[in-house]
């Protein structure tokens, strides 16, 4: 894996440094390359797939106005994911404080992305009670997630979703190796929790 | 041996394997033997599971579309600032050009329109400034002996600036303190020039007529000897009422010197062409009164090189340059004192001054 981010680390260089020039073209390949992955970090972490759209484009155009300023002390993709991450925690405050009732907020991304999941093949061979015992868990899971405190959930995203590294968790949130760690150990438990009282895990 | 709650704390590490395999030993040694954190260890492995197995949500497909939109928007505002001031250029130095000629044409729209009357509202003014110089200068060389005087002149200077302020359209107003400084020169006593002023501005401003008759008074002064000097201050006062149309004919006769005097010495105004010459009949009862009232009127309207003259009792001529476009007005102003007969009028007159004659006869 580190190999492959290596190699993925080269070919976002040369298109970085030609964005870097003021090539837009070039950002462009980047975008394409990154979308989906931030999309997803943000979709776990707000709970709302609108919103998450928002968020990534938001990032994106702040990682342009700032890629000049990217010295390449770290990844393109970790910086990226830094920047996406504080869009991200900063559209939870906005939302937040908007309405208390989190749980509506993550029901509605869960029927956006089954829409989403019809395109999926694997969900089109699934029979109806798969897809709906599917979306179930996804949903729960996902309400799970909503329920931990931000600080956990970034890095059980980043961890348990992205896998990321925790040398690259620690860059992206700017923390220390050891409160990865412990954060990361109380976000699982919490999560383990939380999915144990909703009957997702338990029936070992 | 680990505790429990140790073990717990370091499920997580061992699950991604971030341990030395002596922390990782003494772990596993305590997992076989407990089942609780054996147990943990499961719900942990599955909790992981159930993460990574979630559905990935897909980008909508206009999604990098929309993203580079903004981002080739926000390149553009950046460059725009720049750009903006060069690329439009060519739309914009035709609308320059376009806007400064139609400036310039209106310009001189503008300045042909007033440009004469600006001349007749200023000439009269320039030789009177000629002429208070010469004035000052004469003063001053008679006057600069006692510091008292100088006192009393400047006081009158003052004046002068204030009276300035007050009426500026009026070009009477330096001469007629010129007239009170001079009296006051003179021996006579102190209170007259500030009457004088007093009446001056009482006058009504504006009057430019005013200008002529106490550049008069003025130049009486002018001659040096001091016992003249005392008398013309009343001389001076006399011209000015010499305006109202009952005055005697006497002052007339020195007003009319004084112009000729200014005319010939200053050589502004230049004579009309004799062939333009524009000629109104007036019969009137008394022709004497007539002559002065036209005379103030062609006063009025900013003739120059007012002329008059009397061959035969019952004629007076009054030869005059009277601008094209106070023709019609003059005219009109003329009819209310008489039976008048136009000559040669011309139904447009040019934008110039034209040779003008009145010939003032008394009524059979």
């Amino acid at each position: 894996m580190d190999e492959k981010d290596r190699i993925l680390t080269d070919d976002d260089a040369e298109f970085v440094s030609r964005c870097q020039k003021g090539d837009i073209e070039a950002f462009e390949v980047l975008v394409k390359r990154h979308q989906k992955k931030m999309l997803n970090i943000v979709y776990r972490i707000t709970g709302d797939y609108d919103d998450a759209c928002e968020v990534v484009q938001e990032a994106f155009l702040s990682a342009y106005r700032a890629i000049k300023k990217f010295r390449r002390q770290a990844k393109f993709s970790t910086w990226l994911t830094g920047i996406t991450v504080n869009h991200a925690k900063n559209r939870l405050r906005q939302t937040q404080s908007r309405s208390y009732h989190e749980v509506v907020s993550i029901d509605d991304p869960v029927e956006t992305e089954s829409g989403e999941l019809a395109h999926d093949p694997r969900a089109q061979e699934a029979s109806a009670i798969e897809q709906l015992e599917q979306k179930e868990v996804q949903q729960e899971v996902q309400e799970c997630i909503g329920g931990l405190d931000k600080d956990q959930r970034e890095v059980l995203v980043l961890r348990d979703i992205e896998e990321f590294s925790y040398d690259e968790i620690g860059l992206i949130l700017k923390i220390p190796d050891g409160t990865v760690k412990s954060r990361l150990s109380r976000a699982r438990d919490a999560l383990k929790d939380c999915l144990k009282m909703k009957k997702v895990i338990g029936d070992l | 041996m680990i505790k429990c709650a140790h073990c717990k704390e370091q499920l997580s590490a061992y699950l991604d394997g971030i341990m030395t395999a002596e922390e990782k030993k003494l772990l596993e040694d305590h997992i076989s033997t407990c089942d609780q954190c054996n147990r943990a260890l499961s719900e942990l492995r599955k909790t992981r599971e159930t993460l990574r197995n979630l559905e990935e949500v897909e980008p909508p497909p206009w999604f990098t579309q929309k993203v580079m939109n903004r981002v080739r928007e926000e390149a553009e505002s950046r460059k725009g600032l720049l750009q903006r001031l060069f690329y439009p250029l060519r739309i914009k130095i035709p609308i320059e050009a376009l806007a400064t000629c139609l400036v310039v044409v209106l310009a001189l729209f503008v300045y042909r329109n007033t440009e004469p009357e600006m001349k007749a509202i200023h000439e009269p003014q320039e030789t009177v400034g000629t002429f208070s110089q010469d004035q000052t200068q004469k003063q001053d060389s008679r006057v600069s002996s006692t510091p008292k005087e100088i006192e009393g002149k400047s006081d009158s200077i003052l004046k002068e600036d204030h009276t300035r302020q007050r009426n500026t359209i009026s070009p009477a107003r330096p001469e007629s303190a010129g007239t009170g400084g001079l009296v006051e020169n003179a021996p006579s006593p102190a209170g007259i020039p500030e009457r004088q002023m007093a009446e001056k501005n009482s006058e009504g401003i504006g009057n430019k007529y005013e200008a002529k008759t106490s550049e008069t008074g003025a130049l009486k002064k002018q001659e040096p000897m001091p016992a003249q000097k005392s008398v013309a201050a009343p001389a001076a006062r006399l011209k000015e009422d010499s305006v109202a149309p009952s005055t005697g004919s006497a002052a007339f006769n020195n007003a009319q010197e004084a112009m000729k005097t200014r005319s010939s010495r200053t050589g502004q105004t230049a004579p009309v062409a004799e062939s333009k010459q524009i000629l109104f009949a007036v019969s009137t009862n008394n022709i004497e009164t007539t002559a002065k009232e036209t005379e103030a009127l062609l006063n009025r309207f900013g003739a120059r090189n007012i002329n008059r003259s009397s061959q035969q009792p019952r004629l007076i001529t009054l030869d005059a340059d009277l601008h094209g476009r106070k023709i019609k007005e003059f005219l009109d102003a003329l009819k209310t004192m008489g039976d008048v007969k136009g000559k040669d009028i011309p139904s447009k007159p040019p934008e110039e001054y034209l040779a003008v004659r009145i010939e003032i006869t008394a009524n059979p």
